[in-house]
Parts: C-alpha cells; structure tokens; sequence
C-alpha cells in the first residue's frame, strides 16, 4: 500500500477540556502515516487517552487534517451484561461481522456467552475486535486503541499483537500500552511524560530504553 | 445510527422488561373478571376488562415508556458509547435520531400489545377503529416525552431524566384540569389568572390522550377532523420535545 499522511500535529499544540488549562501539549511535530504502527507510553493520568481523543476529534481542539475516518476504542467501554459477543457485534457491524467472528475464533472468545459473564480478558477481546472490526467497516485510516492488551494472558497478547500488525498494514493503528513485550516493530513510539508529548528517537526501543526515556523527559 | 438503534434496541429486549409489561396487560385481562361481580350482571364485565386493561396500558405509557427511555440516555454515557461513538465519526444528529427511534421502538411494541388486548377483551360492542384510535391517542401523548427524557439524561442521570418525564406527563394529563379550575375560583386576582395563562399556555395538553371513559361507557368513534388535530398536536409537541431533547444532547459533548 502507498504510503499516505494522516495527519501532521505541529510543535507547540495543546490539547486541554472546554475551558480548562492545557493538559497535553506536543513538544515536537508528530506526523502519522497510513500505513502505520505508533506505541503510545506513559503512565496512569499523563494524557495519553486525551491525545487519543484528540486524533479522533474528541476533544474540543481537533488536529487540521479531520477529514479522514478514525475509530477509538475507549477504555471503559462497557456493554449491556446480557448481550453477548455475538449479539454486540451483529448489532453493530454489517460486513466486518465475519471478520470479528473469525477473530473471536482466532483468540478463543465465546460469541455466544452473554457480556457480563465474560471475564476481563474475554470483555477485552470483545472490545478490541469490534473497534478493529468498526475500522475495517469503514476503512479508517486511524484506529486508537486504549489500553487494548488491559487483562489479555500472554498467548492472547501475541495473536492480538499479529492481528494488529496486520491492521497496521493497512491503516495507522495507535496503541496506548504499559509494559508489555512488544512482538511488532512499531513506525514510531510516542511517549507522554508530565503532559509533554513527545517523539522517541528510536522506533526499535524495548521497555527499558522507554521507561529510560520516560524519566529522562 | 442504525447501529446505534440496533444495539440500543437488543439491548432493551435481552434486558427483558418487556416480559412485566406483557405481564401487567395480560394480568389485568385475567385479573378484571375476578374482582367484578359480573354474576350480578354479566354486562359489566366488558367495560370492566376494559377499564382494567386501559389501566395498565396507561400506567405502561406513563410510567415504563419513559422508565425505557430515561436508561436508554443514560446508559450512553455510563457505557462510555458517546465517546466510542462519536469517535466513529457519528454525528449529533445521527446519533440522537437513532437514540429516538430506539427509544420509540420499545413503547410502539406496548401500544400493539395494549391496542390488541383492548381489541380482543374490551367491550365487544365498540369496534376496532374506536378502540385502536383511543389507543392510538393514548400512546401519542406518551411518545411525545421520549426525546426529551433522551436528551436530559445525557446531563443528569437516569431517575432524575425519569422524575423529569413522568413531571410532564402527570402535568399534562391533569395540571390543565386544575389550573382551569383555579382560574375560574381566583377570577378576581390578576396576578393568579396571569400565573394560570402562562401554566396553560406552557403545559402540553397531554390529557386529550386519557381516553379512558371512552373504551370504558363504550363511546363513539373520535370524528377524522377531531382526531387528525390531536394527532397533529401530538406530532407538534413531539417535535418540541426533539428540539428540546437534542439541545440537551449536544450540550454534552461527549
């Protein structure tokens, strides 16, 4: 696929809630292209599910280029307990619905089994499929995944981390994580340390050489 | 916004509510033979099964459709679907419509249900067409809250968008009544016949939808001029009800 620009986000951008102070704000220009892998990093209540949102168009500040598709998948996105997988994907999906079931058999979620009687990983699953699925329906060109790998055991992270690579063939996926073993070569790694959001020098960095990064920002 | 509808549609019925609803309109079918002496007089037994069925189809409209409708809006933002949605790219108006209509879905089914239970077990004197048209009346009025309890429970949460819709209901049922009453008891006061306009001026006239002595004493069909108006009516304070509800939407933004 020819590589396309997403968006550009210029040096010096803040991001904050209507009439509120600023509580991100880009210390360098990040672009994102299509097609693309980002690591968003950073610890709890730093600001990364804000500039998800932000790219998205969420926020009351939007990035220039809001013209392309994007689609998020919210941390504490919950369902009615009744529902199943299956139900939630049937109601919401239309020809990416196949593409969910065969993820949902690819990581071992029980469609069938009602929402609230799913554990915390299998409700994770659900959730990360059906924004990956939403993506593919519309063809986003960005997908923002929020704590995505939040509750996976360590097989389901390595299939998730191939369907995502997958995905990051075709759109730009960005993905907020804590430490985790990283199974993909992401494009680029953004960390946001004291809401200074800024580029890591080295998309190939492990844990260590984030977290090194992480403090030294 | 099919999506939206759909989910928030399935939602509902997995939720299964519906079941204490077809239970209060079958129960009160059941129930009227039962506490009517119709030994006595076997006459009665119609206007009361119609009366007792009304009853609860009336409760359901006033009190379920908007319980329904309340914790469809909240559930929105509780569920985080807002933020997910809005990020999808869905639009305001797309989103509220298909709130709406998931909204309106649930107290459509009530009013078929109620509307064949007064066709088959009311009086069997009355035709269909009264009987389909008093029913018709009854649920337009309700309908006309739901877009507006959508609407205030993104802002305040789900009993108090719920206490909000039966308020209005309740005051446009029978607030006009009352205040007529005391416009014509405090004729003498300017400043209680000034406070009266205003109440009546303001209040839906929710009560041309109470067609209770109607199905009951087995009264003639509404003519088509009379009953296009109300229905017209209906429609006009719905549409008030959307502008309303749909402020109060967007005055959230996620």
């Amino acid at each position: 696929m020819r590589n396309r620009e997403i968006c550009v986000i210029p040096e010096g951008t803040e991001i904050s809630y209507r009439g509120g102070p600023p509580v991100v704000r880009t210390v360098c220009e990040l672009t994102f292209h299509r097609p693309g892998l980002t690591l968003l990093a950073g610890r709890n209540g730093e600001g990364k599910s804000t500039f998800m949102r932000y790219l998205c168009g969420c926020q009351p500040q939007k990035p220039a280029a809001t013209a392309y598709r994007s689609a998020y998948l919210p941390e504490e996105l919950a369902f009615d307990n009744g529902l199943s997988a299956g139900q939630i994907a049937a109601a919401c999906l239309g020809r990416a619905r196949k593409w969910f079931l065969a993820g949902a058999a690819l990581t071992g979620l029980d469609v069938a089994k009602a929402f609230g009687k799913l554990s915390k990983g299998n409700k994770q699953k659900t959730r990360n499929l059906l924004a990956l699925a939403l993506g593919r329906e519309m063809d986003a060109a960005l997908i923002c995944l929020d704590e995505a790998m939040s509750g996976l055991d360590y097989s389901v992270r390595r299939v998730f981390w191939t369907i995502i690579a997958e995905e990051a063939a075709l759109r730009h996926v960005i993905l907020s994580l804590h430490p985790d073993e990283i199974y993909s070569t992401p494009t680029q790694i953004i960390t946001v340390r004291s809401g200074r959001i800024s580029l890591m020098p080295d998309p190939r960095a492990n844990w260590d050489g984030i977290e090194a990064w992480l403090e030294a920002a | 916004m099919i999506s939206i509808a759909r989910l928030a549609i399935l939602e509902w019925w997995t939720g299964k509510s519906w079941f204490l609803a077809l239970v209060a309109l079958t129960g009160a079918a059941f129930v009227a033979p039962l506490v009517t002496a119709s030994s006595i007089d076997p006459d009665i037994l119609g206007p009361a099964r119609a009366q007792w069925i009304y009853g609860a189809a009336f409760l359901l409209a006033i009190l379920y459709c908007p319980v329904v409708a309340a914790e469809l809006g909240a559930k929105q933002v509780q569920r985080n679907h807002r933020l997910f949605w809005r990020a999808q790219g869905v639009g305001n108006v797309e989103y509220f419509a298909g709130l709406v209509f998931a909204g309106l879905a649930p107290a459509i089914l009530v009013s078929v249900a109620a509307t064949i239970g007064i066709v088959f077990f009311g009086i069997s004197e009355q035709s269909a067409v009264v009987k389909a048209q008093a029913m018709a009346l009854t649920f337009l009025a309700t309908f006309s809250v739901i877009p507006f309890t959508i609407g205030l429970a993104q802002l305040v949460s789900g009993t108090v968008a719920f206490f909000f819709a039966i308020s209005i209901e309740l005051a446009g049922v029978y607030a006009p009544p009352a205040i007529e009453f005391i416009r014509q008891r405090e004729g003498a006061s300017q400043d209680v016949r000034m406070a009266c306009e205003v109440f009546l001026t303001l209040v839906p006239r929710l009560g041309l939808g109470d067609q209770s002595e109607r199905l009951t004493f087995g009264w003639p069909l509404i003519p088509w001029e009379w009953f296009g108006s109300a229905v017209a009516y209906f429609l006009f304070v719905f549409l008030v009800s959307s502008a309303l509800g749909y402020v109060l939407f967007r005055a959230r933004r996620i």
